[in-house]
């Protein structure tokens, strides 16, 4: 386990380095002055030569990207070009609202697609199960910003119970929160029954049958916590994943977070907002996929890392 | 817990479990099953064509591909004709899903969007599937650092979420629908480079392939004859789930402003500027957001009933991909 966690963090340095590679080259990519680009267009001259020289933009590439990184490394990520504040004074506030709301997000979708997963499996191929599998199917297939408008024309146009959009209350969380978790919680019922499927139908579950268990006691007792292993993993996935969603669910709900800043960066061309979003979503993304790894080491024993 | 719940379970445990292949579950692996064989490829058939909900799936993406190949040959409404004096009116027998907020025929606009939503789909799969299966037999024949570096790399682009990876492209492209279905299928490249990469390194280490090389047989044949059909299960099953995904990847950077532009039928992009007249003119939304939905199930089950007819081994794992080891 200690050197699996040692081997898995060795993996994630290179990885976060090439995150920030990419998120490096981003703005070099761009046609353009790098320097016009960061400081936008109405940046005086005096402007453009101060960031040029800070950021050594006349070195080697090399340089410059070491340099990128020792600013990033100290929570520098410059100024927004919208704002003109420093990018991490907006950024940290984002931060909290998005994971407020990706957290509010995947509890969601863990209740409704466990509880999907388990009445699919106790009943395989009955109206219940084709009923909660064709809805699992369905809130897959369903692109995250049209669950948002539809539950807005719902709650917030029709019976007005809701508020359509902001920050602050439960209120205003609950809708961006579903919005969110249906994705999630579609494939969490699949795993959830497939898995479940897979474990009652294994001698452990006929054995524990056979000395007269009664049925409950079977499925939480002895089907329900191994089969939740691959749930807990994929639920993990769907929860790095939510970072992907959440630029939609904020963009239909102006929640304000990580999120909904990159998608104003980028249509305000504040190339310094969509630098510090894209590094942190990626980033959050490697993190949780790594912490996902370790706690399906943690919860089950079996698994050996080679 | 009532009895019939029981029954159920019980009932699963004397036959042969039809979800897990029961007495079936063979240990037999992947790699050596006869997959060209006519007795293969027969069950497979009879397998997807028992299931409805693939055949289902199918129906409806023959229709929708009937609707984009000749829909727009059909119909002889514009798709960008503007009537401002037909602004947001409801679905009628003059306009079946009514106008936009242009007073465009929306009717016209979603069935021209279908040719472009298909096209996302075929174009970026294509695009990925051509470069992700070349880096992935690369990788597994090259073994040591070249495949330490590509496999590097393909962690890297996987170490973002999809919809970011295809909006940094685009932010470097620029936004439009050709840049968008570029975007997305280099984000779905990696998927495919894991598939043939896994799958070859399995093939490594089989006695026919051993035999194969043994009779003297190069790679280059050893690639066509060999790895490549074996790939072909899972990256047929793949394919179909991701064309689903670009489409609906599309409709998101359509949506954001960042795929296709105005005054195109996309339909994310359609739905980017509908959304503003949600309170008075509902439909606007819920038309082509609902053909998104559709298409995309159609995909997903079609993906479904081809997994489970190609590969039962690999059923439960759709979605699961990334982030697997």
């Amino acid at each position: 386990m200690q050197r699996f966690l040692i081997e898995r963090l060795a993996l994630l340095l290179p990885n976060l380095l090439g995150i920030s590679i990419i998120v490096f080259l981003l703005v070099r990519a761009i046609p353009g002055d790098p320097a016009v680009l960061m400081v936008g267009d109405l940046g005086t001259p005096e402007d453009i030569a101060y960031f040029r020289q800070q950021w050594g933009l006349d070195r080697p590439l090399v340089e410059q990207y070491l340099r990128f990184l020792s600013h990033v490394g100290r929570g520098d990520f410059g100024r927004s070009i919208l704002t003109q504040s420093p990018v991490i004074h907006e950024l940290v506030p984002r931060i909290q609202a998005t994971v407020l709301l990706a957290a509010t997000a995947i509890v969601i979708a863990i209740t409704l697609g466990v509880l999907a997963g388990i009445a699919a499996a106790l009943r395989p191929y009955s109206l219940v199960d084709h009923g909660t599998m064709i809805l699992a199917l369905t809130g897959v297939s369903t692109p995250i910003f049209w669950t948002g408008l539809v539950l807005m024309l719902i709650f917030s146009v029709r019976l007005q119970w809701l508020p359509p959009g902001g920050y602050g209350t439960p209120w205003h969380l609950l809708m961006p929160a579903f919005t969110l978790a249906l994705f999630a919680a579609g494939v969490i019922a699949r795993q959830a029954r497939s898995s479940l499927l897979e474990v009652l139908g294994s001698d452990y579950v006929r054995t524990a049958k056979a000395k007269g268990l009664a049925e409950r006691q079977v499925v939480s007792r002895h089907a329900l916590r191994n089969a939740l292993i691959p749930v807990i993993t994929v639920a993990g996935l769907q929860f790095g994943q939510m970072l992907g969603g959440s630029i939609l669910t904020e963009t239909v709900f102006s929640w304000p977070g990580i999120g909904s800043y990159l998608i104003q960066g980028l249509l305000g061309r504040d190339y310094p907002a969509v630098q510090a979003a894209v590094l942190v979503g990626a980033t959050w993304f490697a993190l949780v996929n790594l912490l996902v790894d370790l706690l399906y080491g943690f919860i089950d024993p079996r698994i050996h890392y080679a | 817990m009532g009895s019939s719940t029981h029954e159920s379970t019980m009932r699963s445990l004397s036959e042969p479990h039809p979800e897990t292949g029961g007495g079936e579950r063979s240990i037999r692996p992947r790699a050596v099953e006869p997959r060209g064989s006519s007795w293969w490829r027969a069950s497979a058939l009879r397998r997807f064509s028992r299931n409805r909900g693939a055949t289902g799936g199918a129906v409806a993406l023959v229709g929708l591909l009937l609707m984009a190949l000749f829909g727009p040959l059909v119909l002889d409404q514009d798709p960008t004709l503007t009537d401002l004096g037909a602004r947001l009116q409801s679905p009628s027998t003059a306009h079946w899903f009514g106008t936009d907020e242009l007073g465009r025929d929306l009717f016209a606009r979603v069935v021209h969007g279908g040719r472009i939503s298909l096209s996302i789909g075929l174009v970026s799969v294509s695009l990925g599937l051509l470069v992700g299966v070349p880096l992935g037999v690369i990788a597994a024949y090259y073994g040591g650092w070249t495949d330490k570096i590509l496999m590097r790399v393909v962690d890297i682009m996987l170490s973002f979420p999809t919809i970011l990876l295809a909006i940094v492209v685009v932010t470097v492209l620029g936004p439009s629908l050709y840049n968008a279905m570029v975007a997305i299928g280099i984000a779905q490249m990696p998927v495919y480079a894991r598939i043939v990469r896994g799958v070859a390194l399995s093939l490594r280490e089989q006695e026919f392939i051993q035999a194969a090389r043994a009779l003297g047989a190069s790679d280059a044949r050893i690639v066509v004859r060999h790895l490549i059909p074996n790939c072909l299960p899972p990256l047929i099953v793949q394919s179909s789930l991701l064309t689903g995904a670009a489409i609906i990847s599309a409709a998101y950077l359509g949506f954001l402003g960042l795929g296709a532009q105005p005054p195109s039928p996309e339909w994310g992009t359609m739905l980017s500027k509908g959304r503003l007249y949600l309170r008075s003119s509902p439909h606007v939304v819920l038309i082509p957001g609902a053909a998104i939905v559709l298409s995309v199930l159609s995909f997903n089950l079609l993906g479904d009933g081809l997994r489970e007819a190609l590969d039962p081994r690999l059923r439960g794992t759709l979605f699961r991909g990334r982030g697997d080891r």
